[in-house]
C-alpha cells in the first residue's frame, strides 16, 4: 500500500499578541509599549503516513489540536518552517458543510455556488443536480431561499453536494454528527461506498462509535502531541483512559 | 490549461456573478438601482452646476456624467474589493482556494455595474448628438488600466483591512475627499498650473482626463501623460498582488 499522506515533523505555532491592537488608535496610543506576544504550539512534531484507501480516524480531546491538523492538511494555514506534508491526490476538505451557502440565495443557486467552490464543473453540476435534490429529499423546495429552510433542510443539502465531490483524499470534520437517524445512515453508507471505490477518508471525530465502526487506523491527539497510532480500539481504550 | 487554473476561472466567474446578483437581489428595481444611483447624484450636480453656477461648456452634461460614473465605479469598486477578503473570512477558514479570487471577483462585480453604466452614458451621448470617431477607442486601455487600478487598490486595501480595522472609515473619508480633488467636476484646465502637477500624482486623475478627452472631446492629452496613466495602472496592480502574496497567509491566521 502507498501512503497518499506522509507528514514529517509537523508543527504548528500560533501567535498571540499579548493584547488585541485592532484599531489606529490603539496602536497609536500604545507604540511606546512593546506588545508581547505569545507563542502557542498547537502542534508539536507529528509524524504520521495515511495510506491509500484507508478510512483514517483521528480523536482528541477538545483544543487538542485535530482541527488545526485538518486544516493545515487542507492547506487553509500554514505549518511551522521545517514540517514536511507531502500528499498525493486532490482533498476535498469538508471542515463544514454548506460553506459559502448565502442565505438569500435560493437552494437551487447555493447547490451550484457551493459546488463550484468544492471544484465541480458546470456540466457535471447540471449532470448530477437532480441526485443532489433527491438524496437531500428537498424536491420542493429548491427554489426556496435558503434563509427559509430549517437547519436540517439546509445541512442536508449541504452534505448532498458534498457527496458529489470526487476527490481521492476526503476530509471529514464531524460532519456525521448531523441529521436525524435515517439521513446519518444515509451518509454512513455513501462513505462505505467511497471507500470500496479506493478513496482514502480522514475523518475527526468524538464519537468512539462512530471511529470503532468505521475507522481503519486511528490516531489520538493529545495536548498538541501524538498520543498513540494504530487499531482504533486500542486508541479509543487509550484516549479513555485520559478521562 | 492546468486544472487548478480552469478551477480558479470557474469560481472566479460564479462569484462574480453571484455578488453582481447580489447585490441587488429581491428588491423591487433589480439592477435597475446600479444605474439609478450615479443617475440621481448626476442629476442634483448637473442642476446645480448649469442653473446656478451657469457651466455651459458644450458636452458639459456629458462630461459631468462619465465622470460620475467612473469615479462612482472606483469608489464601490475599491470599497468592495477591501472588504473582499475579510468579508468571506467563514469561507477562508473552512476551504482552501486561491484567496486573491474572493477580492478580484468583489472588483469585478463592479466592473459589470460599470458596464451598464457605459450604456446609459452611451445613450446621452447619442440624444446629445455627439460626433463620433475613431480616437474613441484609446478609451478601451483606460479601462482596462482603471480596472487594474482598482484591483491594486483593493489587494493592498483587503490586507490593511485586517490588521488595522479603520482602513475602512479611513478609505471612505479618502473617497469623499477624492470626489473633489480628482477633476470629476471641473475639468483639468480649471486646476491652477502649479498644482496640475500634484492633481495628476493621483491617477484617477488621468483616467478622468483621458476618458473624458476621447469620448467628449474636452480638455487634452498627451503621448507621455498617457503611457503614465497605463504604467502607474500596471505598476499598482503589481505591487496589489505581491502585497497580498506576500501577507494572505498571515492574515487568514488573524481573521
Amino acid at each position: 500500500m502507498k501512503p497518499v499522506i506522509t507528514v514529517k515533523n509537523l508543527s504548528k505555532t500560533f501567535r498571540l499578541p499579548g493584547e488585541r491592537r485592532g484599531t489606529l488608535r490603539e496602536r497609536l496610543m500604545k507604540l511606546h509599549i512593546r506588545n508581547e506576544v505569545s507563542a502557542r504550539k498547537t502542534l508539536d512534531g507529528l509524524n504520521f503516513e495515511i495510506m491509500k484507501g484507508e478510512f483514517f480516524g483521528i480523536i482528541g480531546r477538545n483544543g487538542s489540536g485535530k482541527s488545526t491538523l485538518l486544516k493545515i492538511l487542507a492547506g487553509i494555514y500554514r505549518p511551522d518552517k521545517g514540517s514536511e506534508i507531502t500528499i498525493h491526490g486532490k482533498i476535498a476538505p469538508m471542515l463544514e458543510l454548506g460553506v459559502g451557502f448565502n442565505p438569500e440565495l435560493t437552494g437551487r443557486e447555493n447547490v451550484y455556488l457551493n459546488a463550484t467552490i468544492l471544484g465541480l464543473t458546470r456540466s457535471q453540476i447540471q449532470e448530477r443536480y437532480q441526485d443532489m435534490v433527491r438524496f437531500a429529499e428537498l424536491e420542493q423546495f429548491m427554489e426556496l431561499q435558503v434563509k427559509h429552510y430549517s437547519s436540517g433542510m439546509s445541512v442536508r443539502l449541504a452534505f448532498a453536494v458534498a457527496m458529489q465531490v470526487d476527490c481521492p483524499i476526503m476530509l471529514l470534520d464531524e460532519v456525521l454528527a448531523v441529521g436525524d437517524f435515517v439521513f446519518a445512515e444515509k451518509c454512513f453508507a455513501h462513505f462505505e461506498k467511497c471507500k470500496r471505490e479506493g478513496k482514502t477518508i480522514i475523518l475527526v471525530t468524538h464519537d468512539p462509535a462512530a471511529m470503532e465502526r468505521f475507522a481503519d487506523r486511528a490516531m489520538l491527539i493529545h495536548q498538541s502531541k501524538l498520543h498513540t497510532i494504530g487499531n482504533p480500539h486500542e486508541v479509543l481504550e487509550k484516549y479513555k483512559a485520559l478521562g | 490549461m492546468s486544472d487548478q487554473l480552469r478551477y480558479s476561472l470557474r469560481l472566479f466567474f460564479t462569484l462574480t456573478w453571484t455578488t453582481f446578483k447580489m447585490r441587488y437581489y429581491g428588491s423591487f428595481l433589480g439592477y435597475i438601482w446600479s444605474l439609478l444611483r450615479p443617475l440621481a447624484l448626476f442629476g442634483v450636480l448637473y442642476i446645480v452646476f448649469t442653473f446656478f453656477l451657469k457651466q455651459s461648456a458644450p458636452h458639459y452634461k456629458l462630461f459631468l456624467l462619465l465622470g460620475i460614473i467612473l469615479w462612482t465605479f472606483f469608489a464601490e469598486a475599491t470599497t468592495l474589493g477591501m472588504n473582499g477578503f475579510i468579508g468571506n473570512y467563514t469561507l477562508i477558514r473552512k476551504v482552501y482556494l486561491p484567496r486573491i479570487i474572493l477580492v478580484a471577483s468583489a472588483v469585478s462585480s463592479a466592473f459589470l455595474g460599470l458596464f451598464f453604466n457605459l450604456i446609459v452614458f452611451t445613450i446621452f451621448a447619442i440624444l446629445d448628438g455627439i460626433h463620433w470617431n475613431l480616437q474613441m477607442l484609446w478609451f478601451i486601455p483606460l479601462l482596462l488600466a482603471l480596472y487594474f487600478l482598482v484591483l491594486g487598490i483593493g489587494l493592498i486595501l483587503s490586507i490593511l483591512v485586517v490588521k488595522i480595522r479603520d482602513t475602512q472609515n479611513l478609505w471612505e473619508v479618502a473617497v469623499q475627499l477624492g470626489f473633489w480633488l480628482t477633476p470629476v467636476m471641473y475639468p483639468m484646465s480649471n486646476v491652477p498650473e502649479k498644482f496640475r502637477f500634484l492633481v495628476f500624482l493621483n491617477p484617477m486623475s488621468g483616467i478622468l482626463e483621458y476618458s473624458r478627452y476621447y469620448l467628449v472631446g474636452i480638455g487634452g492629452a498627451t503621448n507621455i501623460g498617457y503611457f503614465y496613466v497605463m504604467a502607474i495602472s500596471v505598476v499598482l496592480l503589481a505591487a496589489g498582488i505581491l502585497v497580498f502574496k506576500w501577507k494572505e497567509g498571515e492574515m487568514v491566521e488573524d481573521l
